[in-house]
């Protein structure tokens, strides 16, 4: 019921808010929500009911008239928005899906690096192999520095992927009725998938500690208590991630262009809530710089051109590379650490806002 | 299976919906439910067709709209016809005989 609401508002936004309107609306909404209704009493499934009464809805040109705008009215007004066509939208639609697909295995990648370094020290530990496994810790390092390199190779890919499209948020755009249809209705088709996804990688977030429970449990042989345990812990919270960072990929670019046609101004830049928020990373980090590009940006808000914090974003991936190994490598922290590949990116997104 | 051209039907779909008010007031999905029926399923009309429609007749005095509370609780608008909407309908009607009567000799069938 909630995706018919959105659907109207979305269709009706562009629109001026006159009585006319509203009355309009408020006839629509009740006749699809009759309608909706009579679909789900004779056993149709919620989503193929939704599809119906959206694909049956009609055009909105047709009450210009009823809603005492001519259409050229409507039109002039979506003419001063940059118009994104159809065929542009499943474009955007597929250039955010890969970025966010490269962004998830990116942080799969990194997520996943230290195995090879605890699968040797799983060997170490069990002290059978000698020589065998200082070859198995050299790879292990090998591996290491390979998943990290490819895995930010990625996350930095991943944002140039996007970046053609970052007029959908600098400039005011709009949308046509045909296409708000489709990625409506493909919206609703989606639903099922994000779900089963996003379950799926939570189940396998939760489930990761299983393995070493039940190891523990049955063997008490080193190796595979402190290597192949731990291994399997990364590898499962690694594919967790990566399930649950793509899941959202469709719905959060279906979300992006079915909001252009409601927005009234380009979103305003900073807010407390983004100050705060930087602020906590900055605890995180405990890096100098950003600390210092932190007082910096309390003195001037918002302002572009920074050079400071352009060089801070220029370098933020190599930067929360370094940090990862240090916190690796100096407090052997690879268990905590690799939550910095999780948190790198909300905060690189809250920079990236505030700056 | 051949759709039925929303070009054709739009100079009738106020007379269709004056049918049904014929035989007394009524909301936006009955009318819709029963158009479905009554084509047997071969005519759909949108809701937004049925919308301008409905404001359309009501602006021309055909129909008279009132308020009543639905099943759910929420307000639903139902149409009645008045006099003028017998007299027009009356008029579409003859109309329809004259348009089919004329057309219908420069249709071939199969």
């Amino acid at each position: 019921m909630d995706t018919i609401r959105n659907y109207l508002d979305t269709m009706f936004s562009s629109l001026p808010d006159s009585e006319e309107v509203r009355r309009a609306k408020q006839e629509l909404l009740m006749m699809m929500e009759d309608k909706y209704n009579e679909l789900i009493s004779e056993g149709k499934p919620e989503n193929e009911a939704i599809g119906i009464v959206i694909s049956e809805f009609g055009n909105l040109n047709e009450i210009a008239e009823s809603l005492g705008i001519s259409k050229d009215e409507a039109a002039n007004d979506s003419e001063k928005r940059r118009h994104v066509s159809y065929d542009e939208a499943i474009d955007y639609i597929s250039d955010a899906v890969t970025s966010r697909f490269m962004l998830a295995l990116g942080i799969m990648l990194c997520t996943a690096s230290p195995i090879g370094l605890i699968m040797a020290g799983g060997l170490d530990s069990a002290s059978v192999l000698g020589i065998v496994s200082k070859a198995a810790s050299g790879a292990g390092l090998l591996l290491l520095f390979a998943a990290v390199a490819c895995g930010v190779g990625l996350i930095i890919l991943s944002t140039s992927k996007v970046k053609k499209w970052k007029f959908l948020t600098n400039e005011l755009c709009s949308i046509d009725a045909y296409t708000v249809k489709n990625i409506t209705e493909d919206q609703i088709e989606n639903q099922f998938n994000k779900k089963v996804m996003l379950a799926a990688g939570i189940a396998l977030c939760i489930l990761s500690v299983a393995p070493a429970a039940i190891i523990d449990s049955i063997s008490s042989n080193n190796f595979l208590s402190e290597g192949v345990a731990p291994t399997l812990l990364f590898i499962m919270v690694s594919v967790g991630v990566f399930l649950i960072i793509s899941s959202g990929a469709k719905e959060s670019a279906f979300r992006t262009l079915l909001s252009l046609n409601g927005k009234t101004g380009i979103e305003s830049e900073d807010s407390e809530g983004n100050v705060r928020e930087v602020r906590i990373n900055v605890e995180i980090d405990n890096d100098d710089k950003e600390v210092k590009a932190k007082k910096y940006k309390k003195h001037k808000k918002a302002e572009t051109g920074n050079p400071l914090m352009d060089a801070i974003m220029g370098s933020y991936w190599q930067i929360v590379t370094l940090i990862f190994f240090v916190g690796g490598f100096v407090f052997g922290e690879w268990g905590r650490m690799w939550l910095i590949w999780l948190i790198a990116p909300l905060v690189h997104n809250i920079l990236k806002k505030a700056y | 299976m051949q759709e039925i051209s929303s070009d054709v039907i739009r100079g009738y779909n106020d007379t269709i919906i004056l049918y049904f008010l014929k035989k007394g007031p009524s909301y936006g999905y009955d009318i819709s439910k029963n158009i479905k029926a009554i084509s047997e399923g071969k005519y759909l009309i949108k809701e937004t067709t049925l919308y301008s429609a409905f404001t359309r007749l009501e602006k021309n005095g055909y129909v008279t709209s009132y308020v009543r509370e639905a099943e759910n609780g929420k307000k639903r608008t139902y149409y009645e016809i008045t006099e003028e909407g017998m007299k027009y309908y009356k008029e579409k009607c003859d109309e329809w005989q004259l348009t089919k009567d004329v057309i219908e000799r420069f249709i071939e069938g199969e």
